[in-house]
């Protein structure tokens, strides 16, 4: 029973600290780039299932998969958001959008590679090599890795050249061009970035949960949740994600452990809206806010 | 206060031809030619929708012109990027300021400066330029929270940030007050005289461009109507006629 128990917050713990990462991964792009996608769960999928299916199918090693998911991920993120770039602020958001549901369709049909509608069971062979282990705390180390390295490149760019070229570009595209930023450019990297450590997060999530089927990698409600966490804990600051993941992925497994479907979601909603209301900024924005005055 | 007319002028630094810049049916720039030299101050005058900001806009790289050709320093710049505009050496203001809100004013200049320096040399370069243009106290500010004023002596430190050959301001002084002008006017005679950069400015200000502009061009209807020294222009029966209308 104890073991039960312990394994459940465990899980919560493990899923808040990958949560915080894929928030952070978009943080970058939309917190401080103004690139506000909501595609990331296509580079969350896609990383999941190339590591799944070229384990799976072909029996190589999931870090090749992690290294073949980080550079097909890249560049489908440039070939995506590159004609996007034309758009702005909503419109951008839009058009990303389009890709997770692609992407969604593609894996329930492309039956041959992906299993379809079925989806992909990953047998488990714990071992460092295949990256699956019998103990959840070997997956909270890592996971806790992966928020930690996100939060050091966030911080490293927070206010040095690439975060300030970012800015630039998302306050005054005109006024960034005036000064010699080449805004496409820039936009591209991050975008890049950003992608390649989503995919790192499909790979964990893969590698963890040891099933995948279309929804539950290619869903816009990973997209949306991403983007969420993020606008609560303060977009465009490096803490933000991790304070919003830290408050919300565990509520929100609390809940579902005490209440079903209906309560979970209203109260839920309740706390997403209270934030967003009384705190505008995010927690960390606000708190930043309150310490100046 | 060195006003010497006897300065030397360098050589040939900005050569423009025969631009044209439609807009639909409008013609908002129509084969206008200009050439700017080393040091020199041109003033661009001319009343409103005369097209000023068009050809700004164009020798900056923001717009695309029809026909004719831009080439600076020597080079074809025809049509190229915003960004290569500014990399090869023309730094600009706009007339509806755009500041860069979420950063510091020492932040916005640094964004510029970082085209030729590492970040550290960067934070300090910028610095001297934002106290050049007077605005040292309000280093740490939110660019958000500055007054007009401010705003404006800021898209002229933006300018300077990325260390160009020559300067575009638009309307840099309009909406100061006297005292503010007669700083600005200094400023801006300091940059050509002692920092050897050549000038193109558009004012509606005529005391300033009076005083300060080794020539002055006049666009009207998007067609260069006149151009020479400033005492010469503004008699110009043309130029009246434009600015206050003709008899007939």
């Amino acid at each position: 029973m104890s073991a039960v128990f312990n394994d459940y917050y465990l899980n919560i713990a493990v899923m808040t600290c990958l949560w915080a990462a894929l928030s952070g991964a978009w943080n970058l792009m939309a917190g401080y780039g103004g690139l506000v996608s909501l595609g990331q769960s296509a580079f969350f999928g896609i990383g999941a299932y190339i590591t799944a299916i070229a384990f799976t199918k072909y029996g190589v090693s999931p870090w090749l998969g992690l290294i073949a998911g980080i550079f097909v991920t890249t560049g489908l993120a440039v070939a995506i958001s590159w004609p996007c770039f034309r758009l702005r602020g909503a419109f951008f958001s839009l058009a990303t959008l389009v890709f997770p549901i692609a992407m969604e369709i593609v894996a329930n049909n492309w039956s041959d590679l992906t299993r379809g509608p079925s989806g992909i069971a990953i047998p488990f062979q714990p071992s460092l090599s295949t990256f699956i282990f019998g103990s959840r705390w070997a997956y909270l180390i890592a996971a806790f890795a992966l928020m930690v390295s996100v939060y050091a490149i966030t911080r490293w760019m927070h206010r040095g050249r690439l975060g300030l070229y970012l800015i630039a570009v998302r306050d005054d595209e005109a006024t960034a061009a005036s000064m010699g930023i080449k805004t496409v450019r820039i936009k591209l990297i991050v975008t890049m970035i950003s992608a390649a450590l989503t995919a790192v997060g499909g790979f964990f999530y893969a590698q963890y949960i040891l099933f995948l089927d279309p929804p539950s990698v290619f869903s816009i409600n990973i997209s949306v949740q991403i983007a969420l966490l993020s606008i609560i804990g303060g977009l465009g600051t490096p803490l933000g994600p991790i304070v919003g993941s830290l408050v919300m992925t565990p509520l929100d497994g609390v809940l579902s452990q005490f209440f079903g479907g209906g309560p979970r979601l209203l109260i839920y909603g309740a706390v997403l809206l209270a934030t967003v209301l009384l705190a505008p900024k995010g927690i960390v924005g606000t708190l930043k806010a309150w310490r100046r005055t | 206060m060195t006003r010497t007319t006897a300065r030397p002028i360098g050589e040939e630094l900005l050569r423009a031809q025969g631009l044209v810049c439609r807009f639909g049916g409008l013609i908002a720039v129509n084969e206008v030619s200009l050439s700017v030299a080393d040091r020199e101050i041109v003033g661009l005058i001319g009343p409103n929708g005369a097209g000023k900001t068009s050809l700004f806009n164009i020798l900056s790289g923001q717009l695309r012109p029809n026909s004719g050709s831009v080439s600076f320093a020597g080079q074809d710049i025809t049509g190229v990027s915003a960004s290569v505009c500014a990399r090869a050496g023309l730094g600009r203001t706009f007339q509806i300021v755009k500041p860069l809100v979420s950063l510091t004013v020492h932040e916005n200049v640094i964004v510029g400066a970082l085209l030729h320096h590492p970040l550290a040399a960067a934070r300090e370069k910028a610095a001297e330029i934002v106290s050049r243009v007077g605005m040292g106290r309000l280093l740490d500010q939110q660019a958000s929270n500055l007054t007009l004023e401010s705003r404006k002596r800021l898209e002229l430190a933006r300018a300077l940030s990325i260390e160009p050959r020559i300067l575009l301001l638009d309307e840099i002084l309009a909406g100061l007050n006297a005292s503010e002008i007669n700083e600005s006017i200094d400023l801006i005679r300091s940059f050509a005289h002692e920092d050897g950069l050549a000038v193109i400015m558009i004012e509606h200000n005529l005391h300033a461009v009076m005083s300060l502009a080794d020539k002055v061009v006049v666009l009207d209807y998007g067609r260069k109507i006149a151009e020479g020294k400033p005492e010469e222009v503004v008699r110009d029966p043309a130029v009246v006629a434009a600015y206050l209308g003709s008899d007939d």
